[in-house]
């Protein structure tokens, strides 16, 4: 397991990473996600040991490496962008990383059998100038894991890479990760990335791990206002605050009640009447029949990415609504539609930030009674 | 768009015009004096002068002085160009200073200062001529005069080399298994090699053909530079063009030889 305890580390009087503790199981595949500046790349770097934390402690399985130069450290770290020997051929690359490893392996099937794991069996004679990008990234994947690792390290590394080559290198990776089980820390700033590949995501924000979680509950049941928006996209819904306990909020003639924990997380500070935000996920809205409450707005824009595409509705009360819908929606913008919101999908935070309130058990339609 | 494409061209074309254009006008300058010097060659011999026993020896101790003071300049030059490059302390600007130093002061000041240092009865030098080695007037002397004029070249050249190497590949190379010493013999130093060897001729040329340092700090034993030096005062110019022929081959020969093996070391 790899732990890190209040890693912390100082530039003059900026706090790249502050008092950041995180752990990673063996064979876990942990993405450390944050905008740019958030502190990931400097937090890579200080477990591989190429940037000295100013405090704090990086373990792995019960062992302490702060102080542990790089190369004692055993772990493999492929970098955004290229960092290939251009003076050595694939295979020399690859065989580079063994050479420390004097009489573990048979170095020359060993080289073999991690260019076939990436696919680049017949390209060992080729210089990285002669490869394109992604296989450049697949040579560079086989050099950081063949002389197994205890973690594999990566940084970013769909940078450069055009669509296209992202998802093909992205699926590579998750493959990879499957048949090694290596131990893995992926940072990048991309949540489709981060979604997509991790058994568990740690979001960064200003150095420090603001949540923790499987992709799911992230996504779902985000923890704060800066993960809801990070990960995903989120519609705002402006409700109205009507009492305290049981917290309940009402929009557009629809009463939400929503689960709090503690009774005192709300404060004192909203009054009835005052507005209190909701949020809903495009996912848990249709404009398809379905269960859950319903709201009429007009379309506004309809964008399509080939096998998914997303409706923004507008409704009376201004709310702009993302609603996931299928390939190609028979909408038109400016054509009024009906949206279908799944209530248990709506989530708000008291307070100003921190306190999930998500799940509601029951959205009850008012307008009716 | 084919019209866009020919006033590109033509536009192109006029631009490169202006650069060979200025190009040729530093060019003639460098050759003329050349030409004109190698037209007094035909009143000399050049063979029987090379052939007399001083030219020789001059010739002899510039091909050992040289040499000598480019590897110690490289020896410990590289390695310092290196940690310019890559780290950061407190006083670096200080040092940075001082690599820039020799370069621009004048060579007789440089060979004043030297003569301050290790001359025959300083500390140092003292030291050193009582044990047989006399840092002034010998080919020690000559080396030190070369080393102090000519090092920063390689220094400031090889530093460039390794700032333009990416650090992330010494990273990759450190977490494999490689100590910093071996991920710069086998990724550093390689990656930056046609820097560091286009500094370690340059070190190599400033070495030879350093005249004034190489003259206070030694009047004997002579190598080319201070051997011409002595042909003119006695002959003029015409004296002087054997061996500054010779001078020239050399020095031609060893900057060719240097470009070609950095153009097929791979390794």
């Amino acid at each position: 397991m790899l732990e890190l305890r209040n890693l912390t580390k100082q530039y003059g009087g900026e706090r790249a990473i502050d008092e950041l503790s995180l752990s990673v199981d063996d064979g876990e595949f942990l993405t450390i996600l944050g905008p740019s500046g958030s502190g990931k790349t400097t937090t890579l770097l200080s477990i591989a040991g190429h940037v000295t934390p100013t405090a704090g402690s990086i373990s792995l399985d019960g062992t302490e490496l702060t102080g542990v130069p790089p190369e004692n450290r055993s772990l493999g770290i492929v970098f955004q962008q290229d960092a290939l020997f251009e003076h050595m051929t694939a295979r020399e690359n690859v065989a580079y990383a063994l050479g420390p490893h004097e009489g573990e392996w048979d170095h020359g099937s060993r080289v073999d059998e991690f260019l076939s794991l990436v696919g680049m069996a017949h390209y060992g004679d080729s210089y990285p100038a002669q490869l394109s990008g992604g296989q450049r990234r697949r040579i560079e994947l086989a050099r950081a894991l063949v002389y197994e690792p205890d973690v594999l390290l990566l940084d970013e590394p769909l940078t450069g890479l055009d669509r296209g080559l992202r998802r093909e290198i992205r699926t590579e990776i998750g493959r990879i990760h499957e048949e090694t089980n290596v131990t893995t820390v992926y940072v990048t700033h991309d949540q489709a990335e981060a979604l997509t590949l991790s058994d568990r995501i740690a979001v960064l924000n200003e150095g420090a791990a603001v949540a923790v979680g499987t992709p799911e509950t992230l996504y779902e049941q985000p923890p704060n206002r800066f993960v809801a928006t990070f990960l995903g996209s989120l519609s705002t819904i402006p409700g109205t605050f009507v009492e305290r306990s049981p917290l309940v909020v009402e929009w557009a003639g629809h009463r939400f009640e929503l689960d709090a924990g503690d009774p005192g997380a709300v404060g004192d500070s909203p009054a009835a009447g005052d507005r209190f935000r909701l949020y809903c996920r495009p996912d848990a809205a249709s404009i398809e029949p379905s269960a859950g409450i319903t709201v009429d707005g007009e379309v506004v824009d309809v964008i399509h990415s080939g096998e998914q595409s997303t409706v923004t509705v507008e409704t009376a009360d201004e709310a702009r609504l993302q609603v996931a819908a299928g390939g190609f929606p028979d909408v038109a913008v400016g054509e009024t539609v009906t949206v279908w919101i799944d209530p248990d999908a709506v989530f708000g935070f008291a307070g100003d930030d921190r306190l999930c309130v998500s799940k509601a058990p029951r959205g009850e339609n008012v307008t009716d009674s | 768009m084919a019209g866009a494409t020919v006033d590109n061209h033509r536009f192109r074309w006029r631009g490169s015009g202006l650069f060979v254009l200025l190009s040729v006008v530093l060019l003639a300058y460098l050759l003329f004096p050349f030409l004109a010097f190698l037209q007094w060659s035909g009143r000399s011999s050049i063979p029987s002068t090379l052939s007399e026993p001083a030219a020789g020896e001059a010739i002899r101790h510039s091909l050992l002085t040289a040499p000598v003071a480019t590897v110690l300049a490289a020896i410990f030059g590289v390695p310092l160009a290196y940690v310019l490059a890559r780290r950061s302390f407190r006083g670096k600007r200080l040092v940075e200073g001082l690599v820039v130093l020799p370069l621009v002061l004048p060579p007789v000041v440089a060979g004043a200062m030297l003569l301050t240092g290790i001359g025959r009865f300083t500390t140092v030098g003292g030291f050193f001529a009582a044990r047989g080695l006399p840092l002034t007037s010998s080919l020690a002397g000559i080396v030190l005069a070369q080393l102090f004029v000519a090092a920063p070249f390689v220094v400031i050249t090889a530093r460039a080399g390794f700032a333009s190497v990416d650090r992330r590949l010494e990273y990759a190379s450190r977490s494999m298994g490689y100590g910093p010493i071996r991920t710069f013999l086998h990724v550093s130093l390689p990656l930056a090699r046609k820097m560091v060897l286009a500094g370690v001729v340059l070190t190599f040329a400033r070495a030879i053909g350093e005249f004034g340092a190489v003259l206070m700090v030694a009047n004997n034993p002579r190598t080319m530079p201070t051997q011409i030096w002595f042909e003119f005062q006695t002959g003029g110019p015409t004296a002087t063009v054997p061996l500054a022929v010779a001078l020239l081959g050399i020095s031609l020969f060893v900057i060719l030889l240097t470009q070609y093996a950095g153009r097929f070391s791979t390794a």
